[in-house]
């Protein structure tokens, strides 16, 4: 189940050709209205249209996690895409959550092995 | 106009990111964070008279490119297979990764990135060519832009090209 009234998400729906149809939540940073163009707001989206148009509504949600972008608030966040059929209309719901003290945790630990491991490779490579 | 998703992908601390901020905001830092998952930008540029807009996916470094989510490769049609001059780690399983990545994107276009190009002379970049496995598209430094902007000419070329 969705909470739409929960902090760092936002769920939007679209249509095929990526025009906003609604949008509720606090991730954007800015308002976009009804029938924007979320493609050329989004490049993320914009890249992903052709696959997303692809999916029915009996696919599993599409995945693409641990995004950074500069069109939504600061933080890290996993988004979803799913068919969904409303109103004799087939949209797409895009859902974005924020997992920033997570990610920020993962990048903290991942960011240590890559030095040490680097470190590791630079003295071999000159031993 | 054509707009075509492109993919900074190899091993960690390349300097993918590093090519990223350059070619998107001629910007460069020396401070290493790493990428946890995935940013995206775009950029026009235009290549022998037409425009074509890259929409630019830097993602998280993996020695092995099995370990990128697959969803990350969905509708790309170009990949910058970038390692590190310096760390013969980053270029030692080139063919076999490249071969991974054509599994999953038989039709895109792939070009071979080494990335870091101030670091060495210029007999040890003539060398450099004996000892990866696949013949280097291009030779970049992100630090100083060398090679960066003719790099996504070169890319962006072929890939007006391959939608003509």
């Amino acid at each position: 189940m969705i909470r739409l009234n929960a902090k760092g998400t936002q769920v939007t729906l679209f249509n095929e050709r990526g025009l906003l149809q609604s949008t509720a939540g606090d991730v954007f940073k800015e308002p976009y209205q009804i029938g924007s163009d979320l493609c050329t707001v989004f490049p993320l989206l914009g890249s992903l249209l052709p696959t997303l148009v692809e999916l029915t509504i009996s696919d599993a949600p599409f995945h693409i996690d641990a995004v950074e972008g500069s069109v939504l608030q600061d933080g890290i966040y996993d988004l979803s895409f799913e068919r969904v059929p409303i109103n004799g209309e087939l949209l797409i719901m895009w859902v974005i959550h924020e997992r920033s003290e997570y990610y920020t945790k993962l990048r903290k630990a991942q960011q240590r092995y890559n030095e040490e491991e680097i470190l590791r490779q630079q003295k071999g490579e000159s031993s | 106009m054509i707009s075509k998703k492109v993919i900074l992908t190899g091993s960690f601390g390349v300097g993918k990111t590093s090519l990223f901020n350059q070619f998107i905001y001629s910007k460069f830092s020396e401070k290493y964070l790493t990428t946890i998952g995935v940013k995206v930008n775009k950029r026009l540029i235009e290549v022998d008279g037409q425009e074509l807009n890259i929409l630019l996916w830097d993602i998280a470094g993996e020695i092995k490119q099995d370990k990128v989510p697959v969803n990350y490769f969905a509708g790309a049609e170009g990949i910058l297979y970038v390692f590190d001059v310096t760390r013969k780690q980053t270029y030692d399983n080139i063919e076999q990764e490249i071969e991974y990545i054509k599994t999953l994107i038989p039709h895109a276009v792939i070009k071979i990135v080494g990335n870091k190009s101030d670091l060495l002379d210029q007999a040890a970049l003539d060398a450099l060519t004996q000892h990866v496995d696949v013949p280097i598209d291009c030779l970049t430094s992100a630090k100083t832009g060398d090679n960066v902007e003719q790099l996504f000419e070169i890319l962006g070329r072929e890939l007006i090209h391959i939608s003509a």
